[in-house]
């Protein structure tokens, strides 16, 4: 008795659905064929802009229909009230909010912000504010990062200056307020090599960045020895061919070992502490050696790439097999 | 060989198939924004009960019509061209509305449902073929998911990325490409080859900007297996590939023991989860990205890879038995698409699931895939 009720309930629900669902895709598919119809017509007014924002409200996917949009702007452009171009940066944010990972959504808002009639720097710069927001909602956001690149590029092209140095400053802030920031590291990597590769630095200038970021990257390790993000990025400056450009041999051999202590020295804490190894210590000395050598250092009996590998067997034992693997190849 | 324990109990099983079952009649609310992409509902749902076991082409034989009448022609300029489209609001005259995630939803659906006589008799290779080759881009050699409207043209600013290129490959595999020149006649494979290899990340692994992500990887990887080009990798790329997909799975072993709670990403009942990128949350979907990743490199897979610990992460902490179905993550509820991956996954782990074109072995076989 029971179970023929309920039966009979869930077909009524899925009996409306089906009707609800219906109605919606009329809706839906009449919206787009008015609009498209209109396009076809020639048609590019702001009551076809209004029939696109009905749209765009239930898919802001639909790459065909901002198209259409943008026609529509191009060509009502000179008629519409000076508000328009901020209303429709407002339009753009209003879905970015709620869709913030829609390509389609940034690919518009650029195009906003590349025709805005008589636009200066300022919208520009105001952007860097909007992305910074956009990015503290979601910090590992790649779209969020790869907007602001753009819209750095385009100041740049603007004012006729190379800004890598500022966007350095922005990214040591962004992970001086969160270490673990993987995302900004990696933007940090970009711009370190952007500055060595494009600016004309003198060889001081080049000097102290790098010493000022073997200070940093020391710091940091220091800091927050058990976050990934930070090894990664010592990882990666350590042996890259600027730091070996930038200082003599004898320079870069002292760095190495410089760090190697410093590394040597978290790990013992680690082990009095809490018992255990660092697994990126372990993992970084292991390079350390690597590039010791091929820097031209003998280790001698200072080389323990063996027994930190033993180590990382016991110590993360999860990945075991790939560590053995490793010891095979040694 | 000790056979494995069956995975589910068969009450949990039934849990299952009931979950997935339901997405085909009824999509709950929040599944309202993807009526557009019906075609990946229907696939993450068969999908995930043809590796259950059930026999869905006879259990959905009555909807074969309309599943086959998404498969249209739209003509641009002086072409025709074919596929799929995303479910039956996208067939708007004198607009291409086909889509390349959806025409191979389409495809593989089809093959699920062991429907030869499409292959056979409905499916016309050459404008498929067109299609795909449309959505190449010249600059890149990378492809985009859809075509503009008025020209059917593929354009630079419309997103294209590994994804993609990924489907447009799995795409041809499935229309019965093989050899590099079978490829050749639909898409140019030396700018595919060249724009997937831009994508690696100096660290291992593949992503946008530089920075690698487990999806873009297992794209990247499966690509280039289906294209036979797995050796445009170097071994030293493939091992520090390999070293960073290892690197993803969360574990609280060892010298992890003594993670600080304060990291709000890690959380040790996430031990044995992969995660898509560095210090983020271990996620069901990312299980199969990087275990189905790990396999194309290492085919060994458990001599490499700690199998159990990934198992017991998704059936313990992700399924939920209650509703049936696995969420992203524990403290979610359960959707189609994690369903979907966390099931491909465990299946995959077994042994019996094809990863590169995420279907099921057995059904892959039957087509000779």
């Amino acid at each position: 008795m029971h179970g023929i009720k309920r039966q009979q309930y869930s077909r009524e629900i899925l009996k409306q659905k089906r009707i609800q669902d219906q109605q919606k895709i009329k809706t839906y598919k009449d919206l787009t064929h008015s609009a498209l119809d209109t396009r076809d017509k020639g048609i590019f007014t702001t009551d076809a802009l209004q029939l696109t924002s009905k749209i765009l409200e239930l898919n802001p996917e639909f790459n065909t229909i901002w198209n259409y949009r943008r026609d529509i702007i191009l060509t009502v452009t000179n008629d519409v009230k000076p508000d328009f171009w901020e209303n429709e940066l407002q339009f753009t944010m209003e879905k970015l909010k709620r869709f913030p990972k829609v390509y389609w959504i940034w690919n518009h808002r650029i195009w906003v912000l590349d025709n805005y009639p008589n636009a200066t720097d300022k919208i520009w710069l105001r952007e860097l504010f909007v992305v910074d927001k956009l990015l503290s909602m979601d910090a590992r956001n790649y779209h969020g990062w790869h907007y602001r690149r753009l819209i750095v590029k385009k100041l740049e092209s603007i004012n006729g200056k190379l800004m890598d140095k500022e966007e350095l400053k922005y990214v040591t802030t962004i992970i001086n307020k969160n270490i673990s920031n993987y995302s900004a590291w990696h933007q940090r990597v970009q711009l370190i090599t952007n500055i060595f590769n494009k600016h004309e630095l003198n060889k001081k200038e080049m000097k102290d960045m790098v010493l000022s970021e073997i200070s940093y990257i020391t710091n940091a390790i220091y800091t927050d020895a058990d976050d990934q993000s930070v090894w990664f990025y010592t990882n990666w400056f350590i042996a890259n061919d600027i730091v070996r450009l930038v200082l003599t041999n004898d320079e870069y051999i002292k760095m190495l070992k410089d760090i190697k202590d410093n590394v040597i020295l978290i790990n013992n804490d680690d082990v009095e502490f809490s018992g255990k190894e660092n697994n990126w210590c372990l993992k970084i000395l292991i390079v350390i050696e690597k590039t010791l050598k091929e820097a031209g250092y003998e280790l001698d009996k200072d080389e323990h790439t063996e027994e930190y590998l033993k180590k990382l067997i016991d110590n993360d034992p999860q990945r075991r097999n790939r560590y053995i693997y490793l010891s095979t190849k040694q | 060989m000790q056979r494995d324990t069956p995975l589910f109990t068969e009450e949990v099983l039934q849990k299952h198939v009931k979950f997935l079952k339901r997405h085909l009649l009824l999509l709950p609310a929040s599944h309202q924004s993807t009526d557009v992409n019906l075609m990946a509902v229907v696939f993450y749902a068969f999908e995930s009960l043809a590796a259950l076991g059930q026999d869905i082409a006879t259990d959905y034989q009555s909807n074969l019509k309309w599943m086959r009448s998404n498969y249209v022609s739209q003509k641009v300029t002086d072409e025709e061209l074919s596929g799929f489209i995303g479910g039956p609001t996208m067939n708007i005259p004198d607009t291409i509305t086909l889509s390349l995630p959806n025409t191979l939803f389409g495809l593989l659906t089809l093959v699920l449902m062991r429907d030869m006589e499409f292959f056979d008799k409905v499916l016309n290779k050459k404008t498929l073929g067109k299609f795909v080759s449309r959505c190449q881009l010249k600059e890149n050699g990378a492809f985009v998911s859809v075509l503009d409207y008025k020209l059917g043209k593929a354009s630079i600013i419309d997103s294209h990325d590994l994804r993609f290129c990924y489907i447009a490959v799995a795409i041809l595999y499935t229309i019965g490409c093989r050899t590099e020149d079978d490829f050749k006649e639909y898409i140019d494979v030396d700018s595919l080859v060249e724009f997937i290899l831009s994508q690696r990340s100096a660290f291992g692994g593949f992503g946008a900007f530089g920075e690698a992500h487990a999806g873009y990887t297992s794209c990247a990887l499966s690509a280039l297996k289906l294209l036979n080009k797995l050796d445009e990798l170097s071994s030293l790329e493939k091992e520090k590939t390999l070293q960073w997909l290892i690197d993803r799975q969360v574990t609280r072993e060892g010298c992890w023991e003594k993670q600080d709670i304060s990291n709000e990403y890690y959380n040790e009942d996430d031990h044995g989860g992969f995660q898509g990128r560095e210090n983020k949350s271990a996620d069901t979907c990312y299980a199969f990205w990087c275990v189905n990743s790990i396999s194309i490199l290492y085919p060994n897979l458990k001599t490499m890879l700690q199998t159990e610990p990934v198992k017991d992460h998704l059936l313990n902490r992700t399924q939920n038995t209650l509703t049936g179905g696995f969420s992203k993550c524990y403290k979610e509820d359960a959707d189609l698409y994690h369903t979907c991956l966390g099931i491909a996954a465990l299946k995959l782990m077994e042994g019996s699931f094809n990863g590169a074109l995420c279907i099921p072995t057995h059904a892959a076989k039957e087509f000779d895939l």
